[in-house]
């Protein structure tokens, strides 16, 4: 088995190569993937997420919660032959805290009943924000995503900002004698 | 202090707009703390240091005092920095530079009543020791927490 050295202190970089392979935690237990494609996805404006606006909202009320689905930027597609999986980092532009979801109701960045967030001082002791790495994988396992107003006054924006990696893997049989495998992804039970 | 990195803001709080507060002859809000709520105990989830205080009295009012401070569990104004005076008919502003570190912080929920500061930043604007409105106040704070 590889290392991965997802949560290393330092950019983001692939986790593997073209035509390696990868096991990722998801549904339960490891399943084994190909990689046939990587490519980057810059941190950018289409890569920005207003979660008021997502929700319709007219702002992000004092110590108040917004969740959605991040549907709009970094649900992947793919099918039973071919899926996409996202590698991701992320940070919010505005005074808001970020919690991450996936399958709607399994929080992450979690000790027993406690909820760490990405916050603006994520950075602080975490330039590259590698503490913050998420994977998304394949249809109907997007991330949700929950904005948190820590401020005791309204703001109009909770944004946040996503960069990283998209892969195209193909499923394998069985598995294989070397890949890399991923200490997380949606769903892990 | 300095080594920690913190959030640079305006003043959250405001009569015209967030961030710009004209003085009403009472205790103004300047900044409101942010705080968190955990099984039903809050606590001061950051702090936050006055980075410039900026001000402008209009020149009807005759010169002028701000005392800025925080509230007490009276509550009543206990002054943080020392007493500003400010001349009619002029704005000022102090830097940086030159103000005191001092760090605004709510009280934990057992401290003593004559502490229980509630850690927001307020102002107040009097003329000769009467309170008097009018008075042009915007605030940059450095907050500091997670």
């Amino acid at each position: 088995m590889e290392i991965s050295g997802i949560y290393d202190s330092g950019p983001i970089s692939p986790v593997a190569k073209i035509h390696e392979n990868l096991g990722i935690l998801t549904e339960g237990k490891y399943r084994y993937f190909n990689i046939s494609y990587i490519e980057g996805l810059p941190r950018s404006r289409p890569f920005i997420i207003d979660m008021v606006a997502l929700n319709n909202a007219a702002n992000i009320g004092a110590y108040a919660q917004l969740n959605a689905q991040v549907v709009t930027a970094i649900s992947p597609g793919g099918s039973d032959k071919m899926k996409e999986f996202l590698h991701l980092r992320w940070e919010p532009l505005d005074d808001v805290e970020g919690f991450l979801f996936e399958l709607n109701n399994q929080g992450r960045y979690s000790a027993a009943g406690v909820f760490a967030s990405v916050t603006r001082f994520s950075r602080d002791q975490d330039p590259f924000l590698a503490a913050t790495t998420f994977f998304v994988m394949g249809v109907d396992k997007d991330a949700t995503i929950g904005a948190y107003n820590p401020n005791a006054v309204v703001l109009p924006r909770a944004r946040f900002v996503f960069w990283g990696y998209r892969y195209l893997v193909s499923p394998l049989d069985t598995k294989p004698a070397v890949a890399t495998e991923l200490p997380a992804t949606s769903a892990v039970y | 202090m300095a080594d920690r990195i913190g959030i640079r803001k305006a003043g959250n709080a405001g009569t015209a707009a967030p961030g710009l507060v004209i003085t009403t002859g009472g205790n103004d809000l300047l900044h409101t703390q942010a705080l968190t709520t955990v099984q039903t105990i809050t606590f001061p989830a950051r702090t936050f240091i006055i980075r410039k205080v900026m001000w402008y009295v209009p020149l009807a009012l005759g010169n002028v005092t701000l005392d800025i401070g925080t509230l007490n569990a009276v509550p009543a104004l206990v002054n943080r920095l020392p007493t500003i005076l400010c001349l009619a008919g002029f704005d000022g502003e102090l830097r940086e530079a030159d103000l005191p570190a001092v760090e605004f912080i709510a009280a934990a929920p057992l401290a003593a009543a004559a502490v229980r500061f509630d850690g927001n930043a307020y102002v107040l604007s009097q003329a000769a020791g009467v309170a008097v409105a009018g008075v042009l106040v915007a605030i940059e704070v450095e907050e500091f927490g997670a």
